[in-house]
């Protein structure tokens, strides 16, 4: 009677068993979404190139989703359009001509999950390029099949942009200035933050880097910087890049003083400024609390004078 | 030779043997400790798609917003950080009927509200690393690219998840019916 129990309990133990790993399958699956797509590296830098040469280069697309995935690339230009730098894919500017010098060695493919695969690029520049930075977007699309619904239905397209950053030599000029930079120095909330524009005056793209330090008020030693690894972008010939750099994990309350010191080219300035950071609800505390001392006070007066 | 001259004369072979061997040793236990291990990890972005397709269904004439969303992964470990851009696939910013049934001049892009036509996006993110203040209210969809959003770093290991949000709503004037339109968004490191 015993083993009988036994047995039926040791069946009822392995059919949970079982469940439990068929439960656990979905979840396991629903760890890889179904469209997933990789582009490496994000972009290229390709210098010092010569008129009348052709220079290679490679980048992979991989499926990294569950399903089969399509992908078609395109090229367009690579410009901006403001100083948030806002993706100007249409334009062509004198920087943008190198849209026109490349051949890919595949203009779409199909992924199976988990594989890759290369694109070969090639950059045939002309004789008569212009020396300076030369710039061009690599759009790797994912394909999808657009189904039809009823309503207002917006399909979203997605797709990577890979950014060629190209450079011919001759004449270039890397020039450039830092034209506006700002600290707010009351602050209600963290993260403490500052803001600035640099404007690349060259002929060439260069790099801005960023560095923000944060001190409490009456001491030297730093409670955040991130001058062993500063903040970098690139700026690309004749435009201006806004930027804000933060320290996010400020505390809710305190006085510290913030520096933030920006280079572009031959360029380096840096502003000082006390910042208060105080939550609006505890400014509003203290305005009440010094409102009833006045109030007290003149109450006591009034009193007295009576 | 006696005995203990042999044992004398076997521990000097033993001996200069074993000087002989040592520098080696040194040698090699010194080249080990100067090895070093280098990798070099490129930059890559990742777009996760979650819908091709949003639809705002039972959308009805002089009411409310009415929504639907999707959602956008990035993962990169671009130090810098990201944008995804948005922009009209075409030169048509309006969503268009496609069966036929509705009115032709569809519903044009702009900010909804109710009793007017208009259709438009914003989008929200709970990442701390996404900045996405930019398209906090609804804005119209252009033919150029706007910022939908930015990463301010490289993203978490499981990715920024960005919500893109559209919203329509229609008057009296706008006929039962399907409209549609495409957007590109386009992702790319800083």
């Amino acid at each position: 009677m015993k083993k009988h129990y036994f047995g039926k309990l040791l069946s009822v133990f392995m059919t949970a068993f079982a469940l439990a790993f068929i439960t656990n399958t979905p979840v396991a699956a629903a760890d890889t979404p179904d469209y997933r797509m990789q582009v490496s590296p994000s972009f290229a830098e390709i210098e010092e190139m010569q008129p009348g040469k052709s220079y290679d280069g490679v980048f992979k697309v991989q499926n990294t989703g569950g399903k089969d995935l399509d992908y078609a690339i395109t090229i367009t230009p690579y410009s901006v359009k403001d100083d948030k730098y806002a993706l100007d894919s249409d334009t062509e500017t004198a920087y943008t001509q190198m849209k026109d010098w490349i051949t890919l060695s595949q203009d779409s493919g199909k992924l199976s999950p988990n594989d890759a695969e290369e694109i070969k690029y090639t950059i045939r520049v002309p004789q008569d390029a212009p020396a300076g930075g030369q710039y061009a977007l690599i759009n790797i699309r994912l394909v999808q099949e657009n189904d039809s619904n009823s309503g207002a239905t917006i399909t979203a397209n997605k797709q990577i942009g890979f950014r060629l950053l190209g450079e011919i030599e001759g004449n270039t000029r890397r020039t450039g200035k830092v034209t506006e930079q700002n600290i707010p120095s009351i602050l209600f909330n963290p993260p403490i933050s500052a803001t600035s524009v640099v404007e690349n005056t060259g002929n060439t793209h260069i790099t801005a880097s960023y560095v923000l330090r944060v001190f409490p008020l009456f001491s030297n030693e730093e409670v955040y910087t991130n001058e062993d690894s500063p903040y970098e972008v690139t700026v690309l010939p004749e435009t201006s890049r806004y930027n804000s750099i933060s320290w996010d994990d400020a505390p809710h309350l305190g006085i510290f003083r913030v520096e933030q010191t920006v280079t572009i080219a031959d360029d380096t300035q840096t502003i000082k400024k006390t910042v208060f950071l105080c939550p609006i609800w505890l400014i509003f505390i203290i305005l009440l609390i010094i409102f009833c001392v006045i109030f007290w006070i003149f109450s006591r007066i009034k009193n007295r004078n009576r | 030779m006696s005995k203990m001259s042999k044992a004398i004369a076997a521990l000097g072979v033993v001996a200069g043997l074993g000087v002989a061997a040592l520098p080696l040793s040194s040698y090699a236990v010194s080249d080990t400790a100067t090895t070093t291990a280098q990798a070099i990890v490129g930059d890559s972005i990742v777009i996760t798609v979650a819908d091709a397709n949003v639809t705002m269904d039972n959308v009805m004439a002089n009411q409310e917003t009415n929504e639907a969303s999707t959602d956008i992964t990035i993962q990169t470990n671009n130090v810098s950080g990201y944008q995804v851009q948005i922009k009209d696939s075409d030169g048509e910013t309006a969503l268009k009927t496609t069966d036929g049934s509705g009115t032709n001049s569809g519903i044009a892009a702009g900010i909804p509200a109710k009793g007017t036509n208009a259709w438009g996006f914003k989008a929200s993110s709970t990442s701390s690393n996404v900045d996405a203040s930019s398209s906090d209210a609804y804005r119209a969809v252009k033919t150029s690219n706007q910022i939908l959003a930015e990463g301010t770093a490289a993203s978490t290991n499981d990715g920024d998840k960005i919500t893109l949000t559209f919203g329509v709503t229609v008057d009296t004037t706008i006929a039962a019916g399907t409209y549609s339109d495409e957007v590109t968004l386009t992702a790319s490191t800083k």
